[in-house]
């Protein structure tokens, strides 16, 4: 599973970010959160940013101490911090900018809350919801073969 | 760094007129007494602010308070922030919601105090520990967004929190208020008036410290009850989608929306302005407030037609009551224009409203004419008149800088024979809602400490109509009618501790008061595991009496006195009229209210001042000599 993120729908309100860092270090922050909001308050635009827990995670590929590896309830990219020294490379090579490090150094990397994510429980307006990695590449897969039934259709004359 | 025990315990002093700043301790004893937010902010201008200051001199101090609970979980955070007020003469007091608060909780502040005046125009920066005053001058009169994006750019930093002033502040108006994530006001009595008058433009504040409450694993479990209890409540829907815009529909078809400068309670075009309708063809998404699991605030899109283009935040029933109903006007996109306009010029959209409101029946009236508005023809309705007033009042030029001094003064300038329409409490104009329908608020409207405002109690109790329940929880059935009069001295008692419990810990009304979900004993559980105090609902009642206490004594100070203690006289004579439906007829018969509340609050029936007695009991002896010393019988 991963975190999907409807970006129209946020209300910039944050809940997210301190379910995240009570769950994780049992204090209220916004800096220690691994899901963090980007508002621009000129446009009324607020971007919830967010680890997409790829598949061919380029932080665990390039992690130079193997700190990095997936769980395989999940497929949440988790982070053991006993091998972590803090190096940055995986804050540095995320495509989504969505890794940050804590206070002490350590990877901050979204780990679903071992599969029920706190963030999407405490969102109002639904703009982080989970999402099935396999369940949504199959809809997509029926969504594309949609498209192509009219031209077939048009061919037999019956469109 | 992180704050154990969910005080930071520090204060923020800086001294504008010698650029210098200090970090104190908060006083010790102020946690148990005050609790936070709005009760620090009162028992500090009681302690330090001359009653008889000159409101917009250097010695009024503005005075921004946050609480144990800001920057956790709990939702929807607020902000106070008082000083004496330029626009009613007695205390001022505004409360907003947005993220502003929460950030100077993280840079590790209770409370930050402004003090002195600057010499030249300047804002502060709060980076954590880190305080800098820096020049203002490219920003003075430039409006709320202009400030927040120059600021955020000059210190390349998208995130840091701005709460800055209006075009109207710097240009002296009285009602203008604070503006926060651009678009969030501490709008009511003037407090944006008195930051310009000590020439600060903006304070910018940048915080990263965690918050740990004393008992965190009690505290978190207390706020996901909490939170389940506002999903699972049968307005959670109905809030999300509407907001306070819901009060459009809900006041209007019972005859009770403050229209036509409270000529009436029932607007013709209500339905065309309603809130239902803004969410149907309007909204694109929900807003919230920091930490909110009910985001009640929406964002607009104006997609077509004459304000094409037009987006923000909100608006709230009263912005869009202000410039609707009570003005007559039943264009929706024209008073979301208005509104929008309010906020670039850095209005309390309350007062701004009632400025216009109060003109147009002049004009009706005859009392004003088309020469004394040089040339605005300010008739019912007229969207356009309006939106050139708004320029006027914010400019302070032309007709407008006649209206741009509060309502007092503007009766003063127009004259004595427009005083009966002008619809105020003690110099505040009043809310959207009628008093004359609504019995309880007509009488939290008169003995408000910061004026005739309707969140000083918000005793929306008595609407539920539930004689059972009234007769429970106050011993008089009658309290649960919003027609009577019967035991509202009761129930305005008791809402008005609630709002300081809720406003010092900073939560949001709308879920702790007007949804009916905590009450005192639920609070206390939640202010013990926050702090580790042992206090149970009594104890938190007796705080919220307590700081009503102060306001009253500083009020006192003021030269408030029982005679004070009203509405306009339209609201106690003129029944309302026969197209109000089940309001018809009605008038605020304060007088019984009155001296039932008084008793209630241990204040004498006579004078309305607190008895010596009920201080005592408070703690708050050392006070009588003062209202001796002011000319008051303390008895």
């Amino acid at each position: 599973m991963r975190l999907k993120v409807n970006y129209d729908k946020c209300a910039g309100c944050r809940a997210c970010e301190l379910a995240c860092s009570a769950k994780h270090y049992q204090v209220y922050s916004t800096k220690l959160a691994r899901i963090s909001i980007v508002k621009f308050e000129d446009k009324g635009v607020d971007i919830p940013v967010v680890c997409r827990q790829c598949i061919n995670a380029p932080c665990i590929a390039n992690c130079p101490t193997q700190a990095l590896y997936k769980d395989e309830e999940t497929n949440a990219t988790l982070v053991n911090k006993d091998d972590c020294i803090g190096c940055g490379k995986c804050v540095e090579v995320c495509p989504f900018s969505a890794v940050r490090m804590d206070e002490n150094g350590i990877a901050m990397i979204c780990d679903l809350c071992g599969g029920n994510p706190e963030c999407v429980e405490v969102c109002a307006t639904k703009a982080i919801e989970i999402q099935g990695i396999d369940k949504t590449s199959e809809k997509k897969r029926i969504a594309f073969a949609e498209k192509q039934i009219d031209s077939v259709l048009k061919k037999w004359g019956l469109k | 760094m992180n704050f154990h025990g969910a005080y930071t315990g520090k204060v923020l002093r800086i001294d504008l007129t010698n650029k210098s700043y200090v970090i104190e301790d908060l006083p010790e004893e102020w946690k148990s007494l005050y609790m936070g937010a709005r009760g620090f902010n009162m028992i500090r201008l009681l302690e330090e602010v001359d009653p008889d200051c000159d409101p917009l001199g250097p010695e009024n101090k503005l005075i921004f308070g946050v609480s144990p609970a800001s920057g956790t979980n709990m939702p929807g955070q607020r902000l106070n922030v008082s000083a004496k007020s330029p626009l009613t003469g007695i205390l001022g007091d505004s409360n907003t919601g947005g993220h502003w608060g929460t950030e100077l909780k993280y840079a590790g502040y209770d409370q930050l105090v402004l003090e002195g005046k600057s010499d030249k125009p300047v804002y502060i920066l709060i980076n954590n520990d880190k305080i800098e005053i820096k020049d203002a001058s490219h920003l003075w009169k430039k409006d709320p967004k202009t400030v927040h994006t120059v600021i955020r750019d000059e210190l390349d930093d998208l995130s840091i929190q701005v709460i800055c002033t209006g075009i109207g502040a710097d240009n002296g108006v009285k009602f203008a208020g604070l503006f926060s994530n651009i678009m969030r006001a501490n709008g009511r009595t003037g407090m944006g008036t008195v930051m310009a008058s000590k020439n600060v433009k903006a304070v910018a504040v940048k915080g990263e410290s965690a918050i740990r409450p004393h008992n965190f694993e009690k505290y978190d479990a207390l706020m996901k009850d909490l939170f389940k209890k506002i999903w699972s409540h049968n307005e959670f829907e109905m809030r999300m989608m509407l907001g306070t815009t819901h009060l459009i529909h809900t006041l209007n078809s019972t005859g009770q929306l403050n229209t036509k400068n409270n000529q009436t309670g029932y607007f013709e075009h209500g339905e065309n302005v309603s809130g239902e309708r803004l969410a149907m063809e309007f909204n694109v998404k929900n807003k919230g407030c920091f930490g909110c699991v009910i985001p009640c605030s929406r964002y607009y899109v104006v997609k077509k037609g004459e304000f094409k283009g037009l987006n923000a935040e909100g608006p709230e029933f009263e912005s869009l009551a202000g410039f609707t109903s009570r003005i007559l006007n039943g264009n929706l996109e024209a008073a979301l224009k208005c509104i929008d306009l309010c906020t670039q010029y850095g209005f309390d959209t309350i007062s701004a409203s009632s400025a216009v409101s109060f003109a147009m029946e002049c004009f009706e009236r005859g009392l004003i004419d088309i020469e004394t508005t040089q040339g605005l023809d300010l008739e019912w309705g007229n969207v356009d008149a309006v939106i050139e007033l708004i320029h006027q009042i914010g400019k302070r030029e032309k007709f407008g800088a006649l209206l741009a001094d509060g309502i007092l003064k503007s009766v003063e300038r127009l004259g004595k024979e427009t005083e009966p329409y002008a619809m105020h409490g003690k110099g505040l104009d009043v809310f959207l809602g009628e008093p004359r329908g609504i019995k309880a608020y007509g009488l939290g409207l008169s003995v408000a400490s910061r004026g005739a405002d309707h969140v000083r109690s918000d005793p929306f109790f008595e609407t539920i109509g539930d004689r059972q329940k009234g007769l429970e929880r106050f011993g008089e059935p009658e309290s649960a009618n919003r027609l009577s009069t019967k035991g509202k001295g009761k129930v305005v008692n008791y809402y008005e501790a609630l709002c300081v419990i809720s406003d010092s810990l900073n939560c949001c009304k709308n879920t702790m008061v007007s949804m009916d979900i905590m009450g005192f004993d639920e609070l206390a559980e939640i202010y013990n595991a926050l702090t580790g105090y042992e206090m149970n609902g009594d104890d938190l009642k007796r705080i919220g009496e307590r700081v009503v206490n102060v306001e009253r004594i500083y009020n006192m100070l003021c030269g408030v006195r029982k005679k004070d203690d009203t509405l306009a006289k339209r609201f106690l004579e003129e029944p309302m009229p026969e197209e109000c439906g089940p309001t018809a007829g009605s008038v605020l018969e304060l007088a019984p209210m009155l001296d039932e509340y008084y008793e209630e609050r241990g204040w004498d029936l006579e004078t309305g001042v607190p008895t010596r007695t009920k201080l005592e009991e408070l703690g708050l002896e050392k006070y009588i000599s003062k209202l001796e010393d002011a000319g008051l019988e303390v008895k």
